[in-house]
């Protein structure tokens, strides 16, 4: 799975990865395994991110060729 | 970085009193108490206290790590016991029983976790039936005695079937045979062997007959819930 999360955090007021932590009350490091791709992070904190983000779930997280295997 | 929530202070104050107990009494079996400071947060998060206050990624892991431990642990166990009977040391019961201990519970939660009560307290009468049967047939000595043991186990494992229909007839049911099999087993003296046997025995009754008279979480339907 390809995420934007880095990109979208930069694009929204170059948030820190502790502010965007902060916004969806995880840790830091969360949001960093989230941004290597290390961690696909639940429904609910998806939907968190994209809403806080002002953006969809879609265009942060896009599937990839290798996860339809 | 530590989080300094409630469940921070608990921990540290379960910390902190193992070592002033341990200083007062130079008793070092009061030193296992930080066991329960470092397990405080993860134990009281997969119990479903305290959810918010762990983060789903660290939560994750907590899961993971705990399987590991738990096969580990496991493995020590079954070391252990089988090192002191071969010294003929019967301690060896004592790890026997933290494994059955162990593997209940891991059993039991995997089934009352899903939600689907009635149908986790059918799989526990059962098993729990099945396993009294199994354990029953290895105490008496010829053929005819072993068949015999097995009678009352086999008898809780078909109540267990029987509790998928009649669920709330069959929780009075387990609650009196427990209440029975709990007397018969404290009957012969209460020792260490008798209380571990009543609770491997006694819990995983009670919880599935509790199980019988709550309502399940799980509904079966499959259509979508219509639009507004």
């Amino acid at each position: 799975m390809k995420t934007n999360l880095r990109r979208f955090r930069f694009e929204r007021g170059e948030l820190s990865q502790q502010q965007l932590a902060d916004m969806v009350s995880v840790s830091r490091q969360t949001i960093v395994s989230i941004e290597k791709g290390d961690y696909a992070p639940s429904v609910k904190l998806a939907l968190l991110l994209a809403e806080r983000l002002k953006t969809t779930v879609e265009a942060l997280f896009v599937l990839e060729e290798k996860d339809y295997a | 970085m530590l989080k300094r929530d409630q469940i921070f202070w608990w921990a540290s104050g379960v910390f902190v009193a193992a070592l002033v107990l341990f200083a007062i009494t130079q008793n070092q079996s009061w030193l296992t108490l930080m066991i329960g400071s470092y397990l405080l947060r993860p134990t009281l998060a997969s119990l479903g206290v305290g959810r918010k206050k762990i983060d789903e990624r660290q939560m994750t892991i907590h899961y993971r790590s705990g399987n590991i431990a738990f096969a580990v642990m496991m493995i020590a166990c079954v070391i252990a016991a089988v090192k002191l009977e071969a010294e003929g040391n019967h301690a060896f019961e004592l790890f026997a029983m933290a494994i059955v201990i162990g593997l209940v519970t891991k059993a039991l939660f995997n089934v009352i976790l899903v939600k689907d009560y009635r149908a986790a307290a059918a799989k526990i009468i059962i098993s729990a039936g099945l396993l009294i049967a199994l354990f029953g047939s290895f105490d008496a000595g010829s053929l005819a005695g072993r068949l015999m043991q097995t009678i009352p186990g086999l008898a809780i494992a078909a109540v267990g079937l029987l509790s998928k229909k009649y669920p709330r007839p069959i929780g009075l049911v387990i609650f009196v045979v427990t209440a029975l099999l709990l007397l018969m087993i404290l009957g012969k003296g209460i020792t260490w062997a008798s209380l571990g046997t009543s609770g491997i025995v006694g819990v995983p009754l009670i919880l599935a007959a509790l199980c019988l008279f709550s309502r399940d979480k799980i509904d079966g339907k499959s259509e979508p819930p219509s639009a507004a």
